[in-house]
């Protein structure tokens, strides 16, 4: 029997969420969470202490990402994403096949190193580059975008520092980075392979065998000696047709390496820092905010530049998009939402680990499609916490989680922060995507890769186990 | 603690093969790539002639 609480609290869910994938007039996609997060408080469905527990939970991980954004932006500002994009074109040899796996790599190593929205930060401004040096159009663009950013989110499976909402859920689950690593590495790579290739099947047609203007880019390159090579360059042709980077100074000079030394030392530094300081328990934000700031302090006085560009290029709508969705979500927890969910599939989930693994990884996977993978976890973490599953069943369905959380969630953009930075990020350089085209292709290729790695979870586990 | 060695370990090795993946090509390989024909454009011109 529902109760008036829960109805309400149902209904402004459901309504939240038909905003949000209608978004009427193509309004901001925090606007529907925000109205839906106030109601929930004015009718008294979550309470000020809820917002409190919220605000502190979705505060941790943008601070991170904001200083992970103010980083990105400092190193933007000083042509290292140029020089980047510049030696990728390169690589790619003319092949936009070549450039295509170029491009999926980068991603891959990008979010291994940081972690999802670190890499959606840095890998976008670089693939945008490419895509603007080479000359591709919207059509031939866009797969290079969008794989990119697939593979930038959904590589923070393997590792558990890789997606703040990993570590959300190792707190809570109590599993260590090492069990992690052990049992999710295999699955997840399975997974990431599957929809790499699926990606370029899918977009084969619009993936240039040979790029055009890639002989004229090289050329350029070549005689403007971007990489500073000790003798001048031999071959010193004149272009016979303008490009874009032969009429701008800006747009190719070189990096100042002194400066790029210095930057990239404290973002190494600051990496290791938060390895280290958060085995003794000091909050990576505060590692991460700390950070930002000593970049930013060193442009600042090597170049003058303040912080008005960071402030201008950092996402807050997405913000408060994470908050107000958290908050709805919690809405329906607090009106017993999650003990319904635990009736209804307990005891399938309990029957066998690979009934477990498939709806645990399902469940999260659609909500976190539909509500975000942050509020999600939360949602799975306490489904399988108070289910009273034997310990092994347990580990595995909060494995099941991530999978569901980090690769299911990629199906519609408002799944994961990352994705939503992304599309931000690729609005303010006046490339449109929508919904829909981000939709058309994830909706078949998510599903499979996400099934693949579930299916590799359950034989991973009895193999090693 | 072995944990997080662990992990730190995995990001350095990613560290090291993205910080590899990312520099440029050697001079040599530049050089060749430079000197390549523009091959499209000809093609384009060549297509245009003989329309």
């Amino acid at each position: 029997m529902m109760t008036t609480e829960s109805t309400l609290a149902l209904a402004i869910f459901l309504a939240t969420v038909l905003f949000l994938l209608w978004r009427p007039k193509e309004i901001n996609e925090a606007i529907p969470p925000a109205i839906g997060a106030t109601l929930l408080y004015c009718l008294g469905i979550v309470s000020f202490t809820d917002m409190r527990y919220v605000f502190d939970t979705v505060t941790g991980a943008s601070i991170t990402i904001i200083s992970t954004m103010a980083m990105s932006i400092v190193l933007e500002s000083m042509g290292f994403f140029r020089w980047v994009a510049f030696n990728l074109v390169a690589k790619s040899e003319g092949s936009g096949t070549r450039l295509y796996w170029n491009v999926i790599l980068l991603c891959f190593l990008t979010t291994m190193f940081f972690n999802n929205d670190g890499s959606i930060v840095i890998t976008t401004p670089i693939i945008i580059e490419i895509v603007n040096i080479l000359e591709l159009t919207p059509r031939q663009q866009f797969p290079y975008l969008l794989s990119g950013a697939i593979i930038a989110t959904a590589s923070s499976a393997p590792i558990g520092v890789s997606n703040l909402a990993n570590l959300i859920a190792l707190k809570i689950v109590g599993v260590d980075l090492i069990t992690h690593t052990k049992y999710m590495f295999v699955p997840s790579m399975m997974g990431l392979i599957t929809i790499s290739i699926l990606f370029f099947l899918y977009f084969r047609k619009d993936i240039p065998l040979r790029i055009p203007a890639f002989s004229r880019v090289c050329m350029l390159l070549y005689r403007r000696n971007i990489h500073n090579y000790d003798r001048p360059p031999k071959h010193d042709h004149p272009p016979k047709h303008d490009h874009p980077l032969a009429n701008s100074k800006k747009q190719a000079h070189s990096i100042n390496w002194v400066m790029f030394r210095v930057y990239m030392t404290v973002i190494i530094v600051v990496r290791v820092c938060l390895f280290i300081f958060s085995y003794y328990g000091i909050p990576i934000e505060g590692v991460a905010a700390l950070g930002a700031l000593i970049v930013i302090l060193i442009r600042w006085c090597s170049q003058g530049t303040g912080i008005s560009d960071v402030l201008k290029k950092t996402p807050w709508h997405v913000f408060i998009f994470a908050f107000g969705m958290y908050l709805v979500v919690y809405g329906l927890h607090n009106a017993k939402f999650t003990d319904l969910i635990i009736q209804w599939i307990k005891e399938p989930v309990s029957a066998n680990l690979g009934n477990a693994i498939l709806i645990i990884g399902i469940l999260v996977t659609v909500m976190a499609s539909l509500f975000n993978n942050h509020p999600s976890i939360m949602l799975g973490t306490i489904i399988i916490t108070n289910m009273g599953l034997a310990q092994n069943y347990f580990q595995i369905a909060y494995l099941a989680i991530i999978l569901g959380s980090d690769v299911g969630s990629l199906i519609l953009p408002s799944g994961t922060l990352a994705s939503l930075i992304w599309m931000f990020i690729l609005k303010n350089n006046g490339i449109a995507v929508t919904w829909k085209q981000y939709i058309k292709a994830t909706i078949l290729i998510i599903p499979i890769g996400l099934l693949v790695s579930l299916l590799s979870l359950y034989w991973w586990t009895l193999l090693i186990s | 603690m072995v944990a997080v060695l662990t992990v730190l370990l995995i990001d350095c090795i990613a560290g090291i093969a993205l910080f590899s993946f990312i520099q440029p090509v050697t001079r040599s390989r530049y050089e060749e790539l430079a000197s390549l024909p523009i091959d499209a454009e000809k093609i384009v011109q060549e297509g245009e002639t003989s329309e």
